[in-house]
């Protein structure tokens, strides 16, 4: 409100003193803005629309008559009043044609000064009488105008150039900056490349895609430092140039060769004028070219070319950019050189280390196979999957000594040439030949040259061949051939390590051989043994059955002779009879009887009458009795069935077996419950129930277990406790079951302990085949992969305990 | 002439023993059969007390021997205890098939002859043979 209420003026002067001192005196009453210029004032004057406005009329740039001018444009009607120190003539007058209302002079009088404005705002005016200066003023005006635009327009071309320079300088800035950049981005971009060749070729082509350069090629020294040779270089006519092997001299007449000798960048700005340059016929389009040593800690390693099609393209920044990159690259291309060395070596160790593991598991495994063709096939299997070569091959030589016959070879051509027996001659056109006569290795390193080669046409790839001699002792007993299909494939490492275990194979092969021969030995023995042991039992079979039938003729010719003296006694007292009684048909059976006897000269009658004539009953009964007859009927009977009994034991062993699965807990309850033993015998079977099952012939367990009891029975014959026990029951070790069978009899005193397991072997007197039985009885068993041991004690009795083994899981 | 003939037979196994004391029995021997050496000791002595001693022993190899074991030598230990009660005792060793070696043996030991068990008419020839019986 108080704003509104008080009036605005606008102060526009350059010196900050007056604007000081009018906004000082004025401000209490009015508000007073201040402009420091012309082209300020008029803003204020347009945005605030003063009440009054105070112009100084000399101000810089823009005066302020001209001012003035402008203001009055927009502004008819506020008093403008000028101000100036300004006492030259007709000033005051100019300022009113320039359209000033009023004209006060510098300087103020602040007394004056507020009654002034106060009266040019209650709107006093001054006025020109003179119009003359209207015009004067306004060709004034025209003629500064001009001036103006003069220079201007100076200032405009000067700006005009000024700003080309910027812009070249900035282009330059810019330009090296991007140089700077691209080095870095070369180098950054290259550096990480490992790969040698790769990192050259991106390095040539970074080059020229970056700077935009023609061509772009890389140096590296040779071993001997002499020359440079080219290893990448830009496009086609780079490509080509690297096939051809194409280098220059260090030293010698090219740019290339100089930047090597002085370690420093040589420069031809322009390549007609250069003196010393190789001119390339594969870059005929360079004007300008650079050659840049690469240095990598202080050591030249190669160089850098670098051409352009355009003349002087290289200046400095470039020169210190490619430098700069040149420094890095040759950084790169050592590490790269590095990197190269450190994978050859890694690679060496790692083979070195490959190898020996190879050789070690050829070794451990070989030297574990007994079995001969086992162990040569998986030899040759080892060889080319642990090496990686192309085919290997065993030869041994048969027993005549002159052919070496294959024996395993890799893959399906081995195979083959296994199956049709392919053999070569001891000493003959082959490099196994010569390695077995000779005892010695044979390498070809290119089959092409080997002037004696077997080519095998199964085997058409081969270029490499070793022919390695299998040695034991003075003998060679074959030869292992390694193939490749490279040209030189075998390194020291590889013929040390192959020779290794090519001795090693050798042993493993004489270890196969005697354990062939020791099989074949053991069959024999065994066969040997087979038939003593069939020998030896058929003989104690046979004294056996002899000693068992020994009683039987002489007891049938008792019999025989008693009942012929029995029909005699009849026909004497028939001779005595009454005829009736003669006649009765038993008389005449008799009668006939006694003729049949007497027509075989059994008996002589004499002897009979002088034996039985005139002797009481009592003498009669001695000589003559059923007992005797009966008595010799046993013998005969018991002879006999002891015999059956031995047949039965003797080929109970070699009997043909059916095996299957035998639960022992139900087998002892069987056996026992059919023996059908007598009741005086307390019998108690004792079966852990769910035994795993064993593996034999049901039948033959079941005589074995029925000999075992018969015996306990026997022992316990005169005994006053009976009392037979049969257990089944897990065995003392573990994957075995166990039968006992204890008896309370005599028991076996320690002596004789081992030897109730000879066959023949018997205690006491007659015991039908019982003397047979533990011998046969340990024979079954132990074919059955058990034992049957027995403790015992005098007085007290005996065990029998058979242990047989689980049947195997799965 | 056989007749008053005493003969001593010792076999462990009854069968055989019964068998071949019958045979002799029925040949007209008078014989006293036992079954181990032990009571064939007994016997000869007792026989030899009783003035009726025995003109021959017919001594089975393998039985119970003089300690009661049964051994299959005891014949041969009974051998030499009868000789050196009766020094010129005719004793012949039976033998079983597979001991002729023994047997053999035991002819070289004081016995005069070895009979294979077998047929029995061949140990009457045998006794006959040895004692000059007709």
């Amino acid at each position: 409100m108080e704003r509104s209420e008080k009036p605005v003026i606008l102060c526009i002067d350059d010196t900050p003193e007056v604007r000081r001192l009018v906004s000082r005196l004025l401000s209490r009453q009015y508000r007073v803005i201040e402009a420091t210029d012309g082209l300020q004032g008029i803003e204020l004057a347009r945005a605030q629309r003063p009440d009054l406005i105070l112009v100084d009329l000399h101000m810089p740039h823009f005066s302020g008559y001209e001012v003035t001018t402008r203001l009055r444009s927009f502004l008819p009607d506020t008093p403008i009043i000028a101000l100036t120190a300004d006492i030259t003539e007709h000033v005051r007058e100019r300022a009113l044609a320039s359209g000033c209302s009023g004209y006060l002079a510098k300087p103020i009088d602040p007394d004056e000064f507020l009654q002034q404005i106060a009266a040019y705002l209650g709107g006093q005016r001054e006025e020109l009488t003179d119009e003359s200066f209207r015009e004067a003023y306004l060709q004034s005006l025209v003629a500064r105008m001009e001036e103006k635009v003069r220079a201007l327009t100076t200032a405009l071309q000067e700006n005009a150039e000024l700003n080309a320079q910027n812009q070249r300088l900035l282009a330059r800035s810019q330009r090296r900056a991007h140089l700077l950049e691209v080095a870095a981005r070369v180098g950054r971009s290259v550096t990480s490349i490992l790969d040698l060749d790769e990192l050259l070729v991106a390095m040539v082509n970074t080059i020229c895609d970056e700077f935009g350069f023609y061509y772009a090629g890389v140096f590296l020294l040779d071993d001997s430092g002499e020359w440079a040779i080219l290893r990448a270089g830009r496009g086609e006519a780079g490509q080509r140039m690297v096939a051809e092997g194409h280098r220059l001299r260090v030293g010698g007449n090219s740019m290339i060769g100089r930047a090597l000798v002085q370690c420093e960048p040589v420069l031809a700005a322009d390549v007609e004028e250069e003196s010393v340059r190789f001119k390339n016929p594969c870059l005929p389009e360079t004007r300008s070219e650079l050659a840049l040593p690469l240095l990598a800690m202080g050591d030249v390693i190669g160089a850098l070319s670098v051409q352009s099609t355009a003349p002087d393209a290289f200046d400095k920044d470039d020169l210190n950019a490619l430098r700069t990159m040149a420094d890095q690259l040759a950084i790169a291309i050592r590490n790269a050189r590095l990197h190269q060395e450190n994978q050859r070596l890694l690679m060496d160790v790692e083979r070195r280390a490959r190898l020996l593991r190879a050789a070690a598991e050829v070794g451990r495994t070989v030297t574990s196979i007994l079995n001969l063709d086992q162990l040569l096939a998986r030899t040759v299997d080892l060889i080319c999957q642990v090496y990686g070569f192309y085919y290997a091959g065993v030869f041994l030589v048969d027993e005549s000594g002159e052919w070496a016959v294959l024996r395993a070879g890799y893959g399906e051509a081995g195979a083959q040439m296994v199956a049709q027996g392919h053999r070569l001659k001891v000493g003959g056109y082959s490099m196994i030949g010569t390695a077995i006569s000779q005892r010695k290795a044979r390498i070809a390193l290119d089959v092409g040259e080997e002037p004696v080669h077997f080519k095998n046409p199964y085997l058409p790839l081969t270029r490499s061949e070793m022919a390695l001699p299998l040695i034991i002792g003075e003998r060679c007993i074959g030869a292992v051939t390694v193939q490749s299909v490279e040209e030189a494939a075998f390194t020291e490492d590889d013929i040390t390590g192959l020779q290794a275990m090519a001795d090693q194979l050798a042993v493993a092969i004489n270890n196969a051989y005697l354990v062939r021969d020791l099989e074949k030995a053991h069959e024999e023995l065994v066969r040997t043994k087979t038939y003593e042991a069939i020998a030896t039992a058929t003989g104690e079979a046979i004294h056996w059955v002899g000693n068992r039938a020994a009683p039987i003729p002489g007891s049938v010719a008792r019999i025989r002779e008693d009942l012929a003296r029995y029909l005699w006694l009849v026909r004497q007292l028939l001779d005595q009879a009454l005829p009736e009684l003669r006649e009765h048909p038993y008389a005449r059976l008799l009668s006939a009887a006694w003729d049949e006897v007497a027509a075989r000269q059994i008996v002589d009658p004499t002897a009979l009458a002088q034996e039985f004539g005139s002797r009481t009953l009592k003498q009669l009964q001695r000589l003559l009795s059923m007992d005797s007859i009966f008595e010799d009927f046993e013998i005969i009977e018991k002879s006999a069935r002891a015999i059956l009994n031995i047949k039965e034991d003797l080929i109970g062993p070699a009997r043909k077996r059916h095996v299957t699965e035998v639960y022992l807990q139900n087998l002892v309850r069987e056996s026992v419950a059919a023996m059908l033993i007598p009741e005086t015998i307390a019998v108690e079977v004792r079966a852990t129930p769910d035994l795993p099952p064993v593996l034999a012939d049901p039948v033959q367990l079941d005589r074995v277990l029925i000999n075992l009891i018969k015996n306990a029975l026997e022992a316990m014959e005169d005994r006053p406790v009976k009392r037979l026990t049969v257990t089944a029951r897990p065995g003392d070790e573990a994957g075995t079951v166990a039968v006992d069978v204890t008896d309370t009899g005599t028991g076996i005193s320690p002596e004789n302990l081992d030897k109730i397991w000879m066959a023949f072997y018997t205690t006491k007197g007659d015991r039908g085949g019982t003397g047979l039985g533990l011998p046969a009885c340990a024979q079954i068993i132990g074919q059955l992969g058990g034992k049957i041991t027995v403790q015992s004690e005098l007085g007290v009795g005996t065990t029998f305990t058979i242990v047989l083994p689980v049947k195997p899981a799965g | 002439m056989v007749e008053g003939i005493r003969v001593l037979l010792v076999d462990d196994e009854r069968l055989v023993r019964r068998s071949m004391e019958k045979s002799l029995l029925r040949a007209g021997f008078d014989v006293e059969a036992v079954a181990d050496a032990q009571s064939a000791l007994q016997a000869f002595e007792a026989a030899w007390q009783a003035g009726t001693p025995f003109n021959i022993a017919v001594l089975d190899l393998h039985m119970p021997d003089l300690s009661g074991q049964d051994n299959p030598n005891a014949g041969l230990e009974l051998l030499a205890a009868l000789l050196e009660r009766q020094a010129d005792l005719p004793v012949v060793i039976l033998s079983a098939f597979d001991e002729v070696s023994r047997a053999k043996h035991a002819v070289e030991t004081g016995a005069r002859a070895y009979f294979v068990k077998g047929r029995e008419e061949g140990l009457i020839e045998l006794i006959n043979d040895l004692l000059d019986l007709d």
